[in-house]
């Protein structure tokens, strides 16, 4: 385990993997884990759920949620992408737990791909990254380990959007972009990957992006779209990756 | 409407509450107010009631079942009403001190009359008893008003009811003096006609005419057989006289002849035919037979000899033909007269006839004018008894049940309504706009909506989750909020709280 520490950014550190760790055994991702973590009162801030928090109703939908997708694919892992309707619609709420619920198990580990380029919001998990999921795939430069960040929540990593915001949609259809997705999810059996992605009602993103998912599923909030809306957006995914819907209150 | 979706929409229509908490709080708060203010300007009214017992269930009335006419409170209600609200009752109401003070405009104090009527409700409150109510923004009028309504109705009715009886027994008794005079009239004319007809009955009248009728054909039998007796006679009378002159003649011939043939039978004895004796009697006799046979002769020669000869015969014949014609002519005059007789009866059965119907008149005229007479005589001791029962006050008489009673509250809506109404208005009216709001919106606000419209599984329905910070600041939001509903309550409950003391 030789994670570069950088004791400069206090309990909020950038954790980023080497290349040399990339196969990594359960006792390695429980000692991963066990770097840093957040503190409770840290997580019921960032409205992140865990183990110890007092709603546990809150807690048990999205460990409902997350073992109804585990016996849609029989135990192996995949790409959920999450969508909401509008915007701050809770596609980033829903999909950080959802990852966050995947982490909650000792034996898994979840990744976030932040893919709200536009308006990135996972940023509030991971101060000070400065490379992100746009400017790798801007600049074949970077390494993917370079945009992986820990998040200070056991077993769960973060892809951020990245600083270069004016990427379009034709960068979602690219080769490196597919290898991406196949890369993040090949590497760990294990791993499974959430990608939040931009509201699907407001561009074309999200239905690019759900080409390159296992699944998706839609964030309907409350009170703020009609039928229709949802209609169309139900409509516009591949009826065979599309599990469900999440009402989101 | 099951229970699931009504605590769903409990849920949704608080927290759409909790979202536009300051509208819904300054929008309640603003309906209240407005129904304050309209509860300052509504003006209070104080009901004044009282009623009346009509009593007519007194020992009189079964007594006189069918005597005198006792009123009966069904029609009586309308009867109250009317003379209560007579323009004479309030006139007099109108014209004491609360209403009219020195105005004497007619138009204006037909109005106040008109107004009051429309005012004061009369109404049945069971048998025998009847509800006078009436509501005016202040107590003394209406007290006075009900006070003096009463006691007017009271004094007119009896003095009503009175006049009333006493009109209608004179009227009656006049009525009863006329149809006597009628009455002795028509007995008057009965009289004189019964007096004037001596014609006798019609059936008499027939019986003549029949009788008569009788006699005529039995005399014209008898006239007709008297004709003929006198035809047959005057015929034989006739043929006796002719056959009387021609037998004489015959007779003589035949006993000359007689005479000869028996001297000649006798001459034959004794002498052939050959005697000339014989042969002159012969030719004598001849002769004679030939004379008898040739009547010229017989007459000429029989003249002188006939008038000498008396017949009794003929004048028997003669006699009897007198006599029949006598008869004959009895039964003609006789039957002359019969016959006027007839006519005279004939003309007395007509006469008959139209004075029977005369009569038939008269009777009719009498008999109905009779039974009126009774029947007016009946009625008017039933007046006279049913206006006795009114100057003894023993008809129906209105007696107070329930006095009058000077009205301490308003009723109906007072302000302390309109304070409370307010509150339940400010608190109820924000929750129907929020639920009314959450229907009609189409954005969809329950999870099983996507389920039901779409064909999609719903994976999970997130609860809203609050955070810390959040919660932090929605602690001070309430308390906020709180402060602020504390502030318009008692501002609501101070306003109303001095409206009701001073005011």
């Amino acid at each position: 385990m030789d994670f570069d520490q950088n004791p400069k950014e206090g309990s909020r550190n950038i954790v980023r993997l080497d290349e040399t760790e990339d196969r990594l055994s359960r006792q390695q991702i429980r000692e991963m884990a066990d770097i840093y973590h957040l503190a409770v009162e840290d997580l019921d801030e960032k409205k992140i759920i865990h183990s110890k928090m007092r709603d546990k109703k809150i807690l048990n939908v999205f460990r409902d949620i997350r073992t109804k997708l585990m016996q849609k694919v029989g135990g192996k892992n995949f790409t959920l992408l999450v969508t909401s309707i509008s915007q701050g619609g809770g596609a980033t709420f829903v999909s950080t737990n959802l990852a966050a619920s995947f982490a909650l198990d000792h034996g898994k580990t979840a990744l976030i791909v932040d893919c709200n380029i536009y308006a990135p919001s996972n940023d509030q998990l991971i101060d000070g990254a400065d490379l992100g999921f746009s400017d790798y795939l801007q600049d074949p430069s970077i390494a993917m380990e370079e945009i992986i960040y820990a998040t200070g929540i056991p077993r769960l990593r973060l892809v951020p959007a990245g600083s270069a915001t004016d990427l379009g949609p034709e960068y979602y259809t690219s080769y490196r972009m597919q290898q991406f997705v196949e890369e993040l999810q090949g590497r760990y059996a294990d791993r499974y990957v959430v990608i939040d992605a931009p509201p699907i009602g407001s561009t074309a993103d999200a239905r690019i992006l759900a080409e390159l998912c296992d699944f998706v599923t839609v964030v309907v909030p409350y009170g703020m779209v009609t039928r229709e809306q949802v209609k169309t957006a139900i409509e516009s995914v591949p009826s065979d990756k599309l599990v469900g819907v999440i009402f989101n209150n | 409407m099951d229970f699931v979706f009504i605590l769903q929409l409990a849920r949704a229509g608080f927290r759409e509450l909790w979202l536009h908490r300051y509208a819904a709080l300054f929008g309640g708060f603003s309906i209240a107010v407005v129904i304050l203010l309209y509860g300052m300007f509504w003006q209070e009214k104080y009901t004044v009631s009282t009623s009346l017992y009509a009593d007519q269930q007194n020992i009189i009335a079964p007594l006189l079942q069918g005597q005198a006419q006792v009123t009966t409170v069904e029609n009586q209600l309308q009867v109250v009403r009317d003379l209560m609200l007579s323009n004479r009752i309030l006139e007099q109401i109108v014209k004491g001190r609360d209403y009219l003070n020195e105005v004497d405009d007619p138009a204006e104090q037909s109005s106040i009359i008109n107004d009051l009527r429309s005012r004061v409700e009369v109404r049945s409150l069971g048998k025998n008893y009847i509800g006078v109510s009436f509501a005016d923004v202040s107590p003394d009028r209406a007290y006075n008003l009900v006070t003096q309504l009463v006691d007017l109705f009271i004094k007119e009715s009896s003095a009503n009811k009175r006049g009333q009886s006493k009109q209608a027994f004179l009227f009656i008794e006049k009525q009863v003096a006329s149809y006597k005079e009628q009455l002795r009239q028509a007995e008057d004319r009965l009289k004189e006609f019964n007096a004037s007809n001596l014609d006798g009955s019609e059936g008499r009248v027939q019986g003549n005419i029949e009788g008569l009728r009788q006699s005529i054909a039995d005399l014209e039998l008898d006239l007709g057989q008297a004709s003929e007796r006198v035809k047959s006679f005057e015929f034989q009378v006739t043929q006796e006289d002719r056959y009387l002159s021609r037998k004489a003649r015959s007779e003589e011939f035949r006993e000359r002849i007689a005479e000869a043939v028996t001297q000649l039978d006798n001459l034959k004895l004794s002498y052939t035919s050959r005697h000339p004796d014989v042969i002159a009697l012969e030719e004598h006799i001849k002769a004679l037979r030939g004379a008898a046979s040739e009547p010229r002769s017989l007459g000429a020669s029989g003249d002188s000899t006939v008038r000498g000869v008396e017949n009794p015969v003929f004048d028997e014949l003669r006699g009897a033909l007198a006599s029949a014609k006598v008869e004959r002519d009895t039964l003609t005059n006789r039957l002359s007269s019969m016959r006027s007789r007839l006519g005279e009866e004939r003309e007395r059965a007509s006469r008959i006839a139209e004075r029977d119907a005369e009569l038939a008149e008269l009777t009719r005229d009498y008999s109905v004018t009779k039974g009126l007479y009774e029947d007016l005589l009946n009625s008017k001791e039933k007046a006279r008894l049913s206006m006795t029962l009114d100057i003894e006050g023993q008809g129906v008489t209105y007696k107070i049940q329930e006095p009058a009673k000077y009205p301490l509250f308003a009723s109906g809506l007072r302000f302390i309504h309109f304070a409370l109404a307010g509150i339940v208005a400010a608190i109820v009216a924000p929750i129907g706009l929020i639920i009314a709001y959450i229907f009609l919106d189409p954005r969809i606000r329950f999870s099983n909506a996507l389920e039901e419209q779409f064909d999609v599984p719903l994976l999970g329905e997130i609860p809203h989750l609050v955070s810390n910070p959040i919660q932090r600041m929605r602690k001070v939001d309430v308390r906020l909020f709180v402060f602020m509903g504390l502030v318009c309550a008692a501002l609501y409950a101070s306003t109303a709280a001095f409206y009701l003391i001073w005011m």
